[in-house]
């Protein structure tokens, strides 16, 4: 054992000695070899592994997260630390362009990076152009960046969505984003297997992605357009679960869910918005796979209609007129064997419906949860006992 | 009062006592597990030379009756001009004598002699040295690629002030 150079120190032995300093001088020792780099990355990269870029992130954490970039795994960009304010009073740099450069090519050395998040959500007063651009070319060259969300709420270009290659999850939460964007990025991406666009983000050519998305197995969507522009979505090989929330115009489904029922392999529905008409319900009951079920009703006959849905496991109900359902709540519990939950957001059943129900699923292998708002709130109902819980339903809850 | 007997990488043999000795963890646990054999027999630190060996029990022998250390604050930021004046005159020796007493510290596992020649390596490094300073300081080469000194360049640039 010999040590004429502080470089012959074993790493725990320099460990300590970094611990002896103040962070700004580690961080000059992080610059002045690779080695001490490395202690330092060891030392202080797992409070980036995870890290939000946002009002809060002082001038010093920005050199430590570009020494550590490389084990940054889950990072968050709030752009409104871009803003002019901000850039000037918090940070005193006068090049905003510069600063934005840092950060682009910090991304582009994040290798482990899985999970990129970029929001917007005040108003950005910026000399940077095209700022989610920046980032998305920054970011194309990164193999294990799977997920990627955008939550804007002011017009931004993602042009340059179509450069990535790997992602697997999009989460695409802007004003709007144009045809031949999507297409391309749904084209070179072709592992995706999740979708989620914001409401009124897509239009009527929703149908130009799906010949691109062989692999999309989770699509979640809102936009009101003619019944044939939903039309095309059955035709995703891969589909398992589809969510449509927001306004739609009546009967538009109808074509979707007779399409659907053709090749039924569509697990989890929600249709979150609009009832189901009586057409859209007679197809609905095709979809003999689904598990899972959340919809709008407006007559007792389509609640009726539900109960042929076998393999349902879990059935969200929102009834949109005081009628009395409690005699096709009852047929659904007794047809559907698997039913594990029932919940009703509105709607109205009467006095001896849970001793009925109880009675029903008696001798049932799996026990139902019953959650019903009037007038007992929330009941699970086993062979053996039945308990009340007094708690208020909450429709966002599932 | 017995005595141990110590031997060093170049076989040299230093007879101390039990008290100096256990200054080191790494020697009490060994003198723990031999017992009653421990009498006259020579336990031998094949990582450690003698003149540093020496080194070691002038200062073992100064401190043996030092209060043991207090646990520190995890998260406090530690202090490094507590160094005592035997401990800094002590500590006057070249930069490669110091690290070997660091390496031999760590070895032997004596906490107290870790402690103050770290804090004096860390006060070689403080006060505001820029990297180049740093690299002079230990006679450090600046290995880094081309990109690695643009990466570094820039993030600086960060938050230069302007």
């Amino acid at each position: 054992m010999g040590a004429s150079n502080i470089l012959e120190l074993y790493d725990d032995c320099l460990n300590y000695i970094f611990d002896f300093l103040p962070s700004q001088d580690c961080l000059r020792l992080a610059q002045v070899c690779l080695r001490f780099r490395q202690i330092f990355v060891s030392q202080c990269g797992k409070r980036f592994r995870e890290y939000t870029i946002d009002e809060n992130s002082s001038r010093e954490e920005l050199i430590q997260l570009s020494i550590c970039r490389e084990v940054v795994q889950n990072f968050t960009i709030d752009l409104h630390n871009f803003d002019m304010s901000i850039i000037t009073n918090k940070y005193s740099c006068n090049t905003p362009t510069v600063f934005f450069d840092i950060l682009c090519s910090t991304l582009a050395g994040m290798h482990q990076l899985e999970h990129l998040n970029v929001k917007q959500l005040k108003i950005l007063v910026t000399i940077i152009a095209r700022p989610v651009d920046q980032i998305l070319t920054a970011v194309r060259q990164l193999k294990d960046l799977r997920r990627l969300k955008i939550h804007s709420i002011f017009d931004c270009s993602v042009q340059r969505l179509g450069e990535l290659q790997h992602l697997e999850e999009l989460h695409l939460h802007v004003p709007q984003i144009a045809s031949a964007t999507l297409v391309k990025c749904c084209k070179s991406n072709s592992r995706l297997h999740s979708l989620h666009l914001g409401y009124g983000c897509v239009q009527s050519n929703l149908c130009d992605i799906v010949p691109h998305c062989k692999n999309l197995e989770v699509f979640k969507f809102g936009m009101t357009a003619e019944s044939s522009a939903y039309k095309a979505l059955a035709r995703l090989p891969k589909l398992r679960q589809l969510t449509h929330f927001g306004i739609r115009r009546a009967d538009s489904f109808e074509p979707l869910l007779t399409s659907l029922a053709d090749r039924p392999q569509l697990l989890h529905l929600d249709i979150d918005g609009g009832s189901i008409s009586l057409p859209e319900t007679r197809q609905l009951i095709r979809l003999q796979s689904l598990v899972h079920l959340k919809c709008f009703c407006s007559t007792v006959q389509c609640v009726v209609m539900l109960a042929r849905l076998s393999r349902l496991e879990e059935l969200c109900l929102w009834m949109t007129s005081p009628l009395d359902i409690s005699d096709a709540l009852l047929g659904i519990i007794a047809n559907c064997e698997k039913l594990k939950l029932l919940r009703l957001a509105a709607g109205n059943i009467n006095n001896d419906f849970f001793s009925n129900a109880m009675k029903l699923s008696r001798g049932k292998k799996i026990p139902l949860k019953l959650e019903i708002p009037m007038p007992s709130h929330k009941q699970t109902i086993t062979a053996e006992k039945c308990s009340n819980e007094r708690e208020l339903n909450n429709w966002s809850a599932f | 009062m017995p005595i141990i007997r110590l031997e060093s990488s170049d076989k040299e043999i230093f007879d101390t006592d039990q008290e100096t000795a256990k200054c080191s963890e790494t020697i009490k646990t060994a003198l723990e597990d031999l017992g009653d054999e421990s009498d006259n027999s020579v336990l031998p630190l094949p990582n450690v030379n003698s003149l540093i060996l020496k080194k070691v029990l002038h200062w073992a022998t100064y401190h043996k009756d030092d209060a043991e250390l207090a646990e520190e604050d995890e998260n406090k930021e530690k202090r490094t001009d507590d160094i005592s004046s035997w401990d800094a005159d002590f500590l006057k020796v070249d930069q490669g004598t110091l690290f070997e007493l660091i390496l031999a510290a760590n070895y032997l596992n004596i906490q107290g002699l870790l402690d103050v020649t770290c804090k004096t390596v860390a006060n070689m490094i403080k006060g505001g040295k820029s990297p180049q300073e740093i690299r002079d300081t230990f006679g450090i080469t600046n290995d880094f690629s081309p990109s690695e000194e643009e990466q570094v360049r820039k993030e600086n640039e960060w938050c230069e002030d302007k």
